[in-house]
């Protein structure tokens, strides 16, 4: 197993320097250029979440993301320390979406195999995001 | 996010954006966006060919000025979208509501 970990501030303009590393990493992956462009997707919107709703704009609180690339799956695992939120209860939007919010929860459970929230920390919360490799792909 | 928006011909502008559409550069786009409603553009073209990535955030600012449009029957066309964008328009099923073109003629050619 292979296993990166980056951390960024809560601060939305560090939103694109995170994927840009997390760009270069992934292609050693050997997961498809459609699969990368969905986990930069799924790894923003949860880092999203944790500045908009978890830190609610606060800066300079810690927002971690582990990747852990196996033979058979790609983990990532979104940690931040703020205030707790369930976002299993967020409903899932009915699509096409009319209304401006809510997309987000959408894009992140479509592109993605699994989604798991580790509610066994004391402080802040654990969305842990899981992609398949599929057969024959490398 | 680098945003120029362009007058064409009677009441349809271009808008011509450079750069990532996230949760960062989503409320600046916003605003853009919804000061082109306010004056009631009849016909907004919007060119993707330099967006690599788009976020719910990014694509939360199109449904605003698609809804805003549409109270004055208003039409906009998106264009040059890369496979990996187009892909979360398809995801959100956006692609259903908004109308997507290849380049700058076709979408030309879609305001009627």
């Amino acid at each position: 197993m292979t296993q990166k970990i980056f951390v960024i501030k809560s601060e939305s303009k560090y939103l694109k320097p995170l994927r840009d590393k997390l760009k270069l990493f992934l292609r050693k992956t050997r997961f498809s250029s459609k699969d990368r462009a969905a986990f930069l997707v799924a790894v923003g919107e949860a880092c999203t979440n944790s500045i908009r709703h978890t830190y609610q704009g606060e800066k300079g609180h810690k927002i971690r993301v582990t990747v852990q690339v196996r033979k058979d799956k790609i983990v990532f695992k979104i940690r931040d320390y703020g205030r707790k939120i369930n976002l299993s209860k967020v409903k899932t939007p009915r699509l096409p979406r009319k209304k401006p919010h809510g997309l987000g929860i959408y894009l992140l459970k479509t592109m993605m195999d699994k989604l798991k929230y580790n509610t066994t920390h004391a402080r802040g919360n654990e969305l842990i995001l899981t992609k398949h490799r599929k057969r024959g792909v490398r | 996010m680098k945003i120029h928006i362009k007058s064409l011909q009677q009441g349809t502008e271009l808008i011509a954006l450079h750069g990532d559409l996230d949760f960062h550069s989503s409320q600046e786009l916003r605003t853009e966006l919804i000061k082109l409603a306010d004056r009631q553009v009849s016909k907004i073209l919007v060119d993707f060919k330099k967006v690599d990535y788009i976020d719910s955030s990014g694509l939360a600012a199109f449904v605003e000025l698609f809804q805003r449009m549409k109270r004055y029957n208003g039409q906009m066309v998106l264009f040059s979208l890369s496979a990996g964008v187009r892909d979360v328009f398809e995801i959100a099923k956006l692609d259903s509501i908004f109308r997507l073109a290849q380049n700058e003629k076709e979408a030309t050619s879609l305001l009627s």
